[in-house]
Formats: structure tokens, sequence, C-alpha cells
């Protein structure tokens, strides 16, 4: 493959309507790396996503996928974990890894975005809910 | 549905899309290829019957014996007739086939294959951590998540 970007504009555009509309509807922060993780992919995830957000304050969520490795990480915050559980981040990561097994990385991640969203629920309810 | 006068349906009213009984059948996606690949095969058989017919008319003069004087080259036998004008018409048509080939990949990045090597920068959707204010590190005790491989 060549190198350089790995996105063309109109793919960039489409990942990112996805995020913004996930992180809209959820209020939960969103984002999503494509790239090689170094060492321990899954610890590495959880590295990046410390260092885009405060584990003890913040809702967030970060999607990594690696696909020189073949390898996607949904990594939630403590806070975030209580709206997205593991369950429903493994379900978004199943739904991810269909789509990029067939060689659609943005379809995939498109797709985990909206179902990890719809897991999260709106941020009001969730409120409600815990009162 | 009642119609309401003066909205742009009643207007020009919308006319369907004709669709073959054949592609009906196939359904969307197939059908789509399959009339692409009919369309091209009907481009080849035209730019075929137009090329044996007018490529002979072209060879006429250039064959004919009694045509030329001394200074005139010979005249042309028809393999070299046709190799000049049907081989110049085949060759244009091979050569804006490559070039357009080409100019479409290299102007795209390639489609992800998963097994081939990832050899494009990280690319961030969201903020970096680089655009951060506030610099963070280590890892996020108590995290959650999920993992997986295809």
């Amino acid at each position: 493959m060549a190198a350089g970007e790995a996105f063309t504009p109109e793919q960039t555009d489409r990942l990112e309507r996805a995020r913004l509309a996930a992180q809209n509807s959820s209020g939960i922060r969103f984002a999503v790396r494509v790239g090689p993780l170094d060492g321990d992919p899954e610890l590495a995830a959880e590295r990046l996503l410390g260092s885009l957000a405060d584990p003890d304050r913040d809702e967030a969520v970060l999607i990594a996928v690696s696909p020189g490795q073949r390898f996607v990480r949904v990594v939630t915050t403590p806070v975030a974990k209580k709206r997205v559980s593991d369950a429903a981040a493994g379900l978004a990561t199943l739904a991810m890894t269909s789509s990029f097994a067939l060689g659609d990385l943005v379809g995939g991640v498109i797709t985990g975005l909206r179902q990890l969203a719809d897991a999260a629920g709106a941020p009001s309810m969730h409120a409600a809910t815990r009162r | 549905m009642t119609p309401v006068p003066g909205t742009l349906p009643i207007v020009i009213p919308r006319r369907p899309r004709r669709t073959s009984r054949r592609s009906v059948a196939a359904g969307g996606l197939s059908s789509t290829s399959r009339s692409g690949r009919r369309v091209a095969a009907r481009r080849a058989l035209t730019v075929a019957a137009l090329s044996l017919f007018t490529v002979p008319f072209l060879a006429v003069s250039a064959s004919a014996q009694d045509v030329g004087t001394t200074y005139d080259p010979d005249p042309l036998s028809a393999v070299h007739a046709w190799t000049i004008y049907g081989g110049t018409v085949v060759g244009g048509f091979l050569l804006a086939y490559i070039l357009t080939a080409l100019t479409s990949r290299l102007s795209r990045p390639s489609r992800y294959r998963p097994g081939q090597p990832w050899e494009h920068d990280t690319t961030w959707i969201g903020e970096k951590p680089e655009d951060l204010d506030e610099k963070r590190s280590g890892a996020a005790p108590g995290a959650g998540g999920a993992s997986g491989s295809w």
C-alpha cells in the first residue's frame, strides 16, 4: 500500500460526522485513532486514552484500530464505563471486526461509533436512570 | 396521498425509472455491474465495427497501384495499412486506458486489504493528545472496553 494519508477527504469527513453525531447524542467524548500500536496494543490504547482524558472526571471513549496488526481496541474511562459497559464495547468491537475483515475500515468505525453511542444513550436519560 | 395543488410533483410529475425485467429480477447491485458490462461490450463492438469499415476505406487510396509518381513512396500493403490506421486507433485507446488507470490509482489511497502491511500515517479522528493544552500521560486505571481482531 502506498504511504501517506490513509483516508480520502470524503472518508475523513464521514468519520468526523459520525464521531460528532455519537458525541452529541451521548455526551461522551469520542476519539478514533487508526495506526500502529507500539508494544502491548491493549496497554498502548489505554495509555492513549489516558493522554486524552482525565480518567477520574471525563467521560471518554477511544477506538484504536491497528490495521497492520489486525487489532481493534475500544477503551472507556472508568466514568464512561458506567454508561458503555464492557459487553456493549464487545458488541461494537464485533461489529467493527466484521467490517474490517471485508476491508471496510470506514464503515466499520462508523458502525462502532453508532453502536457505542446507542449503548450509552442520551446524557439526560442516563442522569435520570442514576437518580 | 391527496395531491396538493401548486407543489412541484404536481407541476412536473415524476417519471418512473425505466428498468428492464431482467435487471429487476437480478437485484440492485448486480444489475448495475451487469449493465456496466453491457455498456462496455456495446462500446467495444461499436469501435470494432467502425474500425472494420473505416480502415479499409482509408486504406483504399494508400493501396491504389496507379496513384503516385516516382517521387512518391510505394503504395502501402494491406498489412501496413491495417497496422498504421488500426494500430493508431487501438494504440490511442490503450494509451488513454493506461493513463486513466494510472491517474485514478495515484489520486486516491488504495483500499485496505486485510493481511497487507499498513504503511499509512497515523490518523486521528477527533482530538489528538498533541492538540490538548493540558498534557497527560499514563494508562487510565480502571478503564474498561473490549478488544478484537480479524
